[in-house]
């Protein structure tokens, strides 16, 4: 029986898509059987940032409504044997499923899947009660702004409420340049309003812009920070204790000729 | 993705008209669950009578003189013509032909009732999918070229198949419409769907 995780946020644009596609990629690439689920009906982005796109025939409101089976739906990924994505519908909104069938579908992925990820909508609406009605726990993703501490601790309080374990933090596109001059919240300021687990830092990466555009998950190329740092929250998922990598590596070479030159921050 | 497979949509496209008055419904149709199915469907084609035109012998024909957009879907007993462009996420599905006098980005199914001769041609032909009658491609991953010409898709040999539109094709294209379907010779510089893998 394996595991269904939802990443949530409340906020939109902090990086829900991205995190679940690459989460799932790098799962996937250490030989899990992961599915992916985009509960984000009406508004579909996973299947873009997979690079699965052109291949939607059935999608989840055909499977919850008996359209087609659920293997008909699951489209392979084209890199990775044991990935799947069960794509949104498009042209339906949230109302096309219940929390009840999105209950009855995560089992069904779960009793096949070692993961299943689900890629939950923004708002707090049915969208949101759809995605977390089948998962076992939660991931949250939030960025170093207020506004997204915000409606990450409004998510926290309504998990709790609807009977979640305690879910984990993502905190996502940090830059530790701004965190150094103060115009950025760090990491302990974060973990302060929010007092929950953390599971993983992603740093700011343009990178991750062209990736999502090109339809390959970052976490795939050995070259991407943001990549190694998604491979860490997958391996972290598994129960390894892998430590926080350094953000600043991307200085490099400069960072550390700096600090031998005597020029530390 | 097997082209064996059921349609996902005939009940869709069979009977769904759009009421008078309510021109847009098809471009933000609330589920057929939600309303019962009723408000979206109507008693006969007259009502429609100001959209549609008689372009082939044997299909209506909606005319669309606005942009598809994401979401947005066109599910229509007969031909759709849409004069402007339909991007990805759009769905166009038609008992009969497709023609987009734009750039068509989104998923085309024509033929949705299992007409094989039915094709589906765009000013600029850059789709997400097509599908005709049980057929489906999709185009290769990646970049792939495409000429800067008007293009055309039609099943021949058990696959769709992509051919620049142009001098005797109009023709062709014509014939089909009338049933009778004369097979041109294939076109210089065609995309095939064997380069798009399945």
């Amino acid at each position: 029986m394996g595991e269904v995780i939802v990443i949530t946020s409340g906020k939109g644009g902090v990086g829900k898509t991205t995190t679940t596609a690459n989460l799932g990629a790098a799962l996937a690439a250490k030989g899990a059987k992961v599915a992916m689920v985009d509960a984000d009906i009406g508004l579909r982005n996973l299947d873009v940032v997979m690079g699965l796109e052109n291949r939607i025939v059935y999608d989840l409101v055909d499977v919850v409504e008996g359209f087609c089976r659920l293997r008909q739906a699951l489209i392979r990924d084209k890199r990775l044997p044991e990935m799947y994505l069960l794509p949104a519908a498009q042209t339906k909104d949230k109302t096309a499923v219940s929390p009840d069938q999105m209950r009855v579908l995560c089992r069904e992925l779960a009793q096949e899947f070692d993961y299943c990820l689900v890629d939950c909508p923004a708002g707090i609406e049915q969208g949101f009660r759809n995605a977390i009605a089948g998962a076992d726990r939660a991931l949250i993703v939030a960025t170093p702004e207020v506004a997204s501490v915000r409606d990450a601790d409004r998510i926290i309080g309504l998990l709790e409420a609807a009977g979640m374990p305690q879910p984990q933090l993502i905190i996502n596109r940090v830059r530790p340049a701004m965190v150094k001059r103060g115009d950025m919240m760090d990491i302990a300021d974060v973990l302060d309003i929010l007092a929950i687990g953390l599971i993983g830092v992603v740093p700011d990466d343009e990178g991750i812009v062209v990736s999502t555009n090109r339809g390959e998950p970052a976490s795939l190329s050995p070259a991407s920070r943001a990549g190694e740092a998604y491979r860490n929250i997958a391996r972290r998922l598994q129960g390894e204790a892998v430590p926080v990598m350094p953000l600043e590596a991307e200085d490099g070479l400069f960072a550390r000729l700096r600090k031998i030159m005597g020029f530390g921050h | 993705m097997d082209a064996g497979e059921p349609l996902p949509f005939p009940d869709e496209v069979a009977g769904n008209l759009p009421p008078e008055g309510e021109a847009g419904w098809w471009m933000n149709r609330t589920p057929a669950t939600a309303n019962g199915g009723q408000s979206n469907r109507m008693t006969g084609p007259e009502a429609a009578a100001k959209k549609v035109l008689l372009f082939c012998k044997d299909e209506r024909t909606l005319l669309l003189r606005q942009m598809v957009r994401s979401g947005q879907r066109v599910a229509w007993d007969g031909n759709v013509v849409v004069l402007g462009d339909v991007n990805p996420g759009a769905e166009l599905v038609a008992r009969g032909d497709i023609l987009v006098l734009g750039t068509f980005r989104g998923m085309a199914h024509a033929g949705a009732m299992g007409n094989r001769k039915a094709v589906i041609a765009a000013h600029r032909l850059l789709p997400t999918q097509l599908r005709i009658a049980e057929y489906i491609s999709r185009p290769p991953d990646g970049d792939y070229p495409y000429p800067a010409c008007s293009e055309i898709a039609k099943v021949r040999g058990g696959m769709v198949v992509i051919e620049k539109l142009g001098g005797k094709d109009w023709l062709t294209l014509v014939e089909h419409g009338s049933g009778r379907g004369s097979v041109p010779k294939k076109a210089e510089g065609a995309r095939r769907s064997e380069d798009w893998a399945r």
